[in-house]
């Protein structure tokens, strides 16, 4: 084919600009790290990769929810701990103050460590997380849940948080103290059992069970000695079970098993009524002022243990009540760990993911530089050559 | 022997010419759009001697051009393609490198955004999270405004360019017009160069807009646009001008003005510069807009909605986080009647970023796509008792339509430009659920209820507290206040769902006669977050297309797509850049100067001319010796 001068200029100029161009968008690439620059780089691969990185955003959000749900649940777990350790003092103190060689000068010391317990307790309940929010006031952070006013009322409500920790995954941060502190059930947890006031026997109840097999009837029942060795059991005025008694043996009626020891007066009540909730700081007040009354009297002595066997009944539904939500958090705690695992796996996958889409591949890269540098260089000898050959210099 | 000098004399003029001819296509080897020359020599009619014809010398028969008509036209034609794809490239170019970057793109301030409801979830009543939220909320809108903002003066650009190249368009035409009066009254002895410069005039018309040239037998060219509009007839051009398009006066479009009217051509151009601006503006710049204005007005609808379902620091039910503007209706500049439109979005999830043109036939509405021109089905008469339903509009015309009216909708055209986040306070950031159960403080069992879900959110009393009291275990009734809107009393199941004022809730366990359960508006300053919760998510929920496309989604397709019309135009302009570089070397290869071709012709004329005058002077020795003889 027949060719003309200047097409030798414009072809070497085409092709060097296109190489030079080429070489440009590689340097780019080689500066930067990255084999997209722009979406026009790889369209479809800048979609994914702008999703994945979306995705590994949340992941990052969901760390720091696990984050804050764990900081927030052990506080609540450490004020748990020490709520647990306060009451397990003060049934210390009961088991204490029950020992008949009690004086009632030991046992106003008693009180006084107890109403110190209580106290803390009242503290503990009402604990802060680092941003200044209450942990047991349910979702009303801001205000102090607990405050003492002869009883203590609770002024949270009964809300608790969850945090988002995976896509389809929320853990509860925290629980309402209405539910912690508040709502305990009193006596066995099923029924309680208390002595009238005026009592004039020293028959005191040793344990009180639901009877083997028998579920109790919920109710609100009259035990009456109606002499030191019988006994009837009546529901509003009306005699359900009767029987009789000697000291040391059990008193069974309606799913109801009551111990008791000491001999009863006739006409000495006891009342049997289903399970309500009681405070724990209620059940320390009434240990407290189960420690003022007046033992003096063997009437006294048995009215002191009766009351304080609900003491201690009620106690141990706390302790129990409390190591329950300890075991919760744990479990959340744990499902936090776990699931902070799971998303550094997933987290790494999708970097990788990435990094394949989005990340250059420094071999390839530097060795196309190369291969564009030579060909660059070649093309240019190329033309030097060939414009030095003319006709018009051998004439 | 007179005939050995007129032989030699003619030889020795025909050598001058070709080295005349010779030194013109050396001098203008360089020139742009020469076409080299090329001599043609022709016996000169010899004088007959009886039987026997002696030869009578050269003549110079014709200076031609060496030339293709279709070579040059082919190169013409992949100019304006060329051209077309350039500038459609460095405008795709652009678009990418404003929305393609994954860092810097509107993705990652909505990404920014979400993250922050994450934080604010972590902490509800921190008063420094919630302004935090307002700020990335600002800050996106902001990001989103600018995008806009950065797309529209791309819009402006494309104008000027426009304009310019109208400009541009009548200058060549008008020197083509010259060229061709003065090639018409030159006839046939037209001079090589104005002929060379009529077809570099038309290359560089064809570089700015496609066009189709029709020979005339006087020589002239005329010249063809769009759909057959003439540019150039004979020595006349026609003016292209710039005219306000029938439905948007800040936009332009392109118009033959032939005198009396103007004539729209935008649709009908393809190549040239120009032909790359109109389809860069009409299939990548409108519908990169029309993206982005569903992105917000989505994005706006989808958090509104959440946002609506919560509770702020006031116990107050929430309003709306954001507001964008409502779609734009305009006239056609040629309706006769008087009827304007109105249009509100009904369903943002039904949007699908495309323009509606609405036409009046004198009785009856008809919905077409903008982009595709494909019947859109639509119910409804368009009047206020019914309106025009359609992909998620709701359209009402007033009174006046006349038959042939047009109007142009446009959904989420300013979409973008209008997102502002309207809330003002911190406190009005709804992230609590609305409601909140409570255990009566007397219960006697140890029955528990769960949060209240909200199925109503417009319910007048959803926020009124009320009581569900168990008057026996296996029954209750609810009501507000001391006793309002009594319901019941109604069957009781454990777990089972109580509903009431727009909301539901289960209560579980074995309650007991006179348990009470409150259900009430979330109180001040609550540290509930499980608003907060929903509206973390909402962006990656599937919502448009059916509910298969997330606002998430929706970003990276926008990135995706722009990212692909620039790849694919940078491509483009690679095929055509070397389908015009191939069509160059064509032409060349005819028409182009090769010097050492020109050396050779050179040393072979410089020879014909030595041996002309070398014969001159052997004529003359002969004449010399001859008067010698006879003088002697």
């Amino acid at each position: 084919m027949r060719v003309s001068s200047s097409v030798y200029q414009l072809q070497w100029l085409a092709s060097i600009q296109r190489q030079q161009a080429e070489l440009a968008a590689t340097q780019q690439q080689v500066s930067t790290g990255r084999r997209i620059n722009t979406a026009a780089d790889d369209p479809a691969g800048a979609a994914q990769a702008i999703l994945l990185q979306q995705g590994l955003d949340r992941l990052k959000n969901y760390g720091a929810n696990a984050e804050t749900a764990k900081r927030r649940l052990g506080l609540e777990e450490g004020s748990l701990s020490q709520a647990n350790d306060a009451l397990n003092r003060v049934r210390e103190l009961a088991v204490q103050a029950a020992n008949g060689t009690q004086t009632r000068e030991s046992r106003s010391a008693i009180a006084a460590e107890a109403t110190e317990l209580l106290t803390g307790l009242l503290n503990t309940a009402n604990s802060q997380d680092g941003e200044g929010r209450y942990l047991f006031a349910g979702n009303l952070v801001q205000a102090r849940p607990f405050v003492l006013s002869g009883t203590v009322q609770y002024a949270g409500d009964s809300g608790t948080r969850l945090q988002r920790v995976a896509d389809a995954r929320t853990v509860q941060e925290g629980d309402a103290g209405s539910a912690v502190f508040m709502r305990i059930p009193s006596g066995n947890g099923t029924y309680t059992v208390s002595s009238n006031v005026g009592n004039a026997g020293t028959a005191s109840w040793t344990s009180a069970t639901v009877t083997n097999g028998t579920p109790f009837v919920s109710g609100t029942y009259t035990l009456a000695f109606t002499s030191p060795t019988t006994w009837e059991a009546s529901s509003a005025g009306v005699v359900i079970a009767a029987g009789s008694y000697a000291p040391g043996t059990s008193i069974s009626f309606q799913g109801a098993t009551i111990e008791f020891q000491g001999t009863p007066a006739a006409g000495d009540q006891f009342t049997v009524a289903s399970a309500r909730f009681q405070d724990v700081f209620k059940t320390v007040q009434d240990f407290i002022t189960t420690l003022g009354t007046d033992t003096a009297a063997p009437a006294g002595r048995s009215t002191f243990q009766n009351q304080l066997n609900s003491n201690l009944q009620n106690l141990d539904q706390a302790l129990q009540h409390l190591s329950n939500f300890r075991s919760q958090v744990g479990a959340r705690l744990a499902t936090i760990d776990q699931q902070t695992d799971n998303n550094a796996d997933v987290q790494l996958e999708l970097k990788r993911s990435l990094s394949v889409i989005r990340d250059l591949d420094y071999a390839t890269a530097i060795s196309q530089l190369e291969i564009q540098l030579t060909s660059l260089a070649a093309a240019q000898k190329a033309y030097a050559r060939t414009q030095s050959l003319s006709l018009f210099d051998v004439l | 022997m007179s005939g050995m000098i007129t032989n030699s004399l003619s030889a020795l003029l025909a050598a001058q010419r070709a080295l005349q001819t010779t030194s013109n296509n050396i001098a203008n080897a360089n020139t742009a759009g020469y076409v080299r020359q090329r001599i043609d020599f022709v016996e000169q009619p010899g004088t007959p001697l009886g039987r026997i014809t002696i030869g009578a010398g050269v003549a110079v028969a014709d200076v031609s051009r060496v030339y293709d008509q279709f070579l040059t036209e082919n190169l013409r034609t992949s100019t304006s393609t060329e051209q077309r794809y350039v500038a459609y490239s460095n405008f795709a170019t652009r678009l990418d490198t404003l929305l393609g970057n994954p860092d810097t793109g509107v993705n990652a301030s909505v990404q920014r955004f979400f993250d922050q409801v994450e934080a604010v979830g972590r902490d509800p009543t921190s008063i420094a999270q919630r302004q935090q939220l307002l700020l990335e909320g600002d800050s996106l809108a902001s990001r989103l405004q600018q995008l806009d903002s950065q797309l529209n003066s791309l819009g402006n650009e494309i104008d000027g360019r426009l304009s310019n190249a109208a400009d541009t368009i009548n200058l060549l035409t008008g020197q083509i017009a010259d060229v061709n009066a003065e090639i018409r009254s030159a006839g046939s002895t037209a001079a090589p160069n104005l002929l060379d410069k009529r077809d570099e005039l038309l290359k560089a018309l064809g570089g700015q807009i496609d066009i189709t040239t029709v020979s005339q037998r006087d020589g002239t060219v005329n010249i063809l646009v769009g759909s057959g509009q003439s540019l150039v007839l004979g020595n006349r051009a026609t003016r292209l001008t710039t005219t306000p398009d029938t439905f948007d006066a800040s936009r332009l479009q392109l118009a033959v003005d032939n005198g009396s009217n103007l004539q729209n051509i935008s649709t009908k151009v393809n190549g040239g510069i120009v032909g790359g601006l109109l389809a860069f503006r009409n299939d990548v710049l409108d519908s990169t807009r029309q993206d982005l204005g569903q992105l917000a007005a989505g994005l706006a609808d989808v958090f509104n909605t959440q946002h609506r379902q919560g509770a702020d620091l006031n116990g107050a039910l929430g309003g709306n986080f954001f507001t964008t503007t409502t779609p734009l209706s305009s006239t056609a500049t040629t309706n006769t009647g008087s009827a304007v439109l109105s249009t509100v979005i009904t369903d943002a999830s039904r949007l699908s970023g495309r323009d509606y043109e609405l036409r009046f036939n004198g009785s009856a509405w008809s919905v077409l796509d903008r982009s595709t021109g494909a019947l859109v089905p639509a119910s409804g008469t368009g009047t206020a008792a019914s309106p025009l339903l359609f992909n998620g509009l709701s359209v009402t015309a007033t009174a006046g339509a006349a038959a042939g009216d047009r109007f142009l909708v446009r959904p989420v055209a300013n979409a973008a430009s209008g997102f502002r986040v309207s809330l003002d306070a911190p406190f009005e950031i709804a992230l609590a659920a609305p409601l909140v159960a409570g255990i009566g403080s007397a219960n006697i069992s140890q029955a528990t209820v769960s949060a209240p879900t909200v199925t109503d959110i417009a319910n007048p009393k959803l926020q009124t507290t009320a009581t569900i009291v168990f008057d026996s275990p296996n029954s209750y009734v609810v009501f507000t206040g001391g006793g309002a809107d009594l319901v019941g009393p109604l069957p009781y199941t454990s777990g089972g769902s109580i509903s009431f004022a727009g909301w539901t809730v289960q209560v579980n366990g074995q309650p007991q006669t006179g348990d009470r359960f409150l259900v009430s508006s979330a109180p001040p300053g609550s540290g509930d977050n499980k608003n907060a919760l929903a509206l973390a998510s909402v962006g990656q929920q599937g919502f448009f297309s059916g509910g298969t496309q997330s606002i998430a989604d929706l970003g990276a397709d926008i990135v995706a797509t722009v990212g692909a019309t620039a790849s694919r135009a940078s491509k483009e302009v690679q095929v055509q850049g070397s389908l015009r570089e191939q069509a160059e070397v064509d032409v060349e290869s005819v028409s182009g100067v090769n010097l050492d071709e020109e050396a050779a012709n050179m040393l072979r004329y410089q020879q014909a001319y030595l041996a002309a005058s070398k014969f001159i002077s052997v004529a003359d020795n002969l004449f010399q010796n001859l008067l010698q003889i006879v003088g002697r």
